[in-house]
């Protein structure tokens, strides 16, 4: 029988050794770790397996910290995080949104019209839209996690906060008709953004860039270099004048970017499952770390944990000799109803084929 | 300026996503007397078509297909009141809308518009329309046909999901169900047990009106 059939069925998976404050702090520096790092990519989506709804989940910065509690003792994700949202900074800026139960918060109605970009709000971080409630959710991981696990905040990508700022046809329609006031919108949201960097930074986490809108199913190469790749430096540059470390994310396709964000200083890219982590390793890896890309929905939703594990394992195969390291994760953000099991098997696929020393012949079919 | 040329203007600014320029040779058709109908399907129509073929082939990205289409729209605005109005359809009853998880509705409001100007009355549901909804508002308002629109493969099965939904209910001879977009096919059609297939919006509206023998 082979090992993916073992699993559940008998097989031992070795046990971590390290914390995983200690994994991830040491595989930064390049030396010797137990295993290769993996984190389970969730947030608000999480919710239900604290029993709370997902409305919930977005005004309560305990439920947050909740989440991420259950999340690092249960499987020992080798990463604890709050995200902004894709919608958090926009709200703070005048956007209306919808909440609900069971779904994921959406855009109801735009801050503003790119013909009224001169009324474009600076944000006060700590009173406006739900950036409270996410700094005291970061606060309250930082205090009980901290010490055990690496810790990180989301900051929505400058592009993608425009979107839900105008709504994003109006976006990509002003990229054509209104660019001048694109322009304008995407300096306030820089400034907003680095107000919210700041205070991260000196909390001493991490930030992760998601970034959806930049994805080259939207706009092409030229239109990326125009409107958000020169905002987003902006956002980087002053992460990493203050000392702090980000990553990026963009869902979608995000080849024909690549060239670029070698260039941008970040830390860390994590792609979506619809590119190839052979290829990332080969463009991108000589400059930052690379992370990836089990399918959310067709794999970690819908699959069973054999399925996991045998995605899982194709990653590691690909990403596990990255020159700036790889960590096993999802392509994007799971889906709500993610079985556990297959949570479990995503960690546990780091634990059996991402173990050191690597055994290689395991990681062939 | 004659008509041929007057038409592959249009669609040129339609591919050139100048709404302004469309807004004034719509303008211009209606003042030489071309049928509005014919304006949208020999000029409008074809721009948007030549826009699909640049974006497949990675030259127009969604920016200029939304321009482009905010131009076609901008078109239509003008043609529109100036449609016949016939009021021999008045009594048929219908329900429209783009099938959940696709939000393309250009094609759907065009159908929309027709079937208004062919004197239906037309419960338009929008686009990424919850299937239930479907069911639901056929029911409520005892309409005569069910119209379901998509352009996109991944969402096709969404329209079989609606008949299903009306047999499960044992009311599915109560409706005919009239189905079209791009990837739609007279195949599809009978494969999931649609009453009816068409290319377009004229001919849709034709085929509702001749399927309850009026007009
Ligand atoms: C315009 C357009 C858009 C616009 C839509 C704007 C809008 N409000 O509608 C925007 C930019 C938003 C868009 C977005 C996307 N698009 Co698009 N888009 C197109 C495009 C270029 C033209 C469609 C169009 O409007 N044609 C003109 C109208 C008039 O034609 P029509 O809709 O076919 O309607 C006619 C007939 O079909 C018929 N008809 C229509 N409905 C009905 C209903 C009934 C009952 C009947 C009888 C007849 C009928 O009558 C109409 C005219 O007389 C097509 C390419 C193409 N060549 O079609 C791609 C296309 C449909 N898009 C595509 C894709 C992939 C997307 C995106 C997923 C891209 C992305 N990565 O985000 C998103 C989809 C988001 C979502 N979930 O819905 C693919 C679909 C591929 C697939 N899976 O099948 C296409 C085919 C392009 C491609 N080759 O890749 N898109």
């Amino acid at each position: 029988m082979d090992i993916i059939s073992r699993y559940l069925n008998g097989l031992e998976v070795p046990k971590d050794e390290l914390t995983s404050l200690e994994r991830t702090t040491l595989y930064g520096k390049g030396q010797a770790v137990d295993r290769i790092p993996c984190c389970l990519d969730g947030g608000e989506t999480m919710s239900y397996l604290i029993g709370a709804g997902i409305d919930e989940y977005y005004f309560s910065s305990e439920i947050m910290c909740n989440v991420e509690e259950y999340i690092h003792e249960k499987f020992g994700s080798d990463g604890a995080g709050i995200s902004t949202s894709l919608r958090g900074m926009a709200e703070a800026m005048g956007s209306e949104i919808k909440y609900t139960r069971n779904n994921v918060a959406q855009l109801k109605k735009p801050a503003l019209k790119l013909s009224e970009v001169d009324n474009a709000k600076l944000v006060d971080i700590d009173k406006d839209g739900r950036l409270p409630v996410i700094l005291d959710a970061v606060r309250k991981v930082k205090e009980r996690l901290g010490d055990k696990v690496s810790v990180s905040a989301s900051v929505t990508g400058p592009l993608s906060i425009a979107a839900m700022v105008v709504g994003t046809e109006n976006l990509l329609i002003g990229m054509i008709k209104k660019p001048q006031q694109v322009h304008q919108l995407m300096e306030v949201i820089v400034e907003n953004n680095n107000r919210l960097i700041k205070r991260l930074v000196e909390m001493g986490v991490g930030i992760g860039f998601p970034d959806p809108v930049s994805s080259t199913a939207l706009i092409s190469v030229e239109q990326y270099r125009k409107f958000s790749l020169p905002y987003f430096k902006r956002n980087v540059d002053y992460v990493k004048s203050l000392g702090g470390g980000c990553g990026l994310h963009i869902c979608g396709t995000s080849r024909k970017l690549w060239e670029d964000l070698r260039e941008t200083g970040i830390g860390a890219f994590s792609l979506d499952n619809v590119e190839d982590l052979e290829e990332a390793k080969r463009v991108l890896g000589g400059k930052m770390g690379i992370q990836g890309n089990v399918p959310p929905v067709d794999v970690m939703k819908l699959g069973t944990p054999h399925d996991v594990l045998r995605s899982a394992r194709e990653c590691i195969r690909k990403g596990w000799d990255s020159p700036n390291g790889f960590t096993l994760t999802s392509g994007c953000q799971m889906p709500a109803g993610t079985p556990e099991e297959n949570m479990q098997a995503l960690m546990d696929a780091a634990r059996i084929f991402g173990r050191y020393p690597l055994d290689k012949s395991l990681l062939e079919d | 300026m004659e008509k041929e040329k007057l038409f592959q203007e249009i669609a040129e600014n339609v591919v050139e996503m100048e709404d302004e320029i469309v807004e004034e040779l719509c303008e211009k058709s209606l003042e030489m007397g071309i049928d509005p109908v014919e304006t949208i399907n020999g000029g409008l129509i074809p721009g948007m078509d030549k826009v699909g073929q640049l974006y497949e082939d990675g030259e127009y990205f969604l920016p200029e297909v939304l321009t482009a289409s905010f131009a076609l729209n901008t078109g239509i605005d003008v043609l529109k009141p100036h449609i016949k109005q016939e009021d021999d359809g008045g009594k048929i009853k219908v329900v429209i809308g783009v099938v959940e998880g696709d939000t393309h509705d250009i094609g759907k409001n065009l159908v929309k518009i027709m079937g208004e100007s062919g004197g239906f009355q037309v419960f338009d549901l929008g686009r990424d329309v919850p299937l239930e909804e479907f069911v639901t508002v056929a029911k409520e308002n005892n309409v005569d046909f069910i119209c379901l629109s998509t352009l996109m493969t991944t969402t096709m099965g969404g329209m079989k999901t609606v008949i299903d939904m009306l047999k499960e209910q044992g009311i599915r001879d109560n409706f005919k169900v009239i189905i079209g977009g791009g990837p739609i096919s007279q195949k599809f059609a009978d494969e999931i047990g649609a009453d009816a297939y068409e290319t377009d919006a004229s001919s849709a509206v034709r085929r509702m009106k001749a399927m309850k023998g009026v007009g």
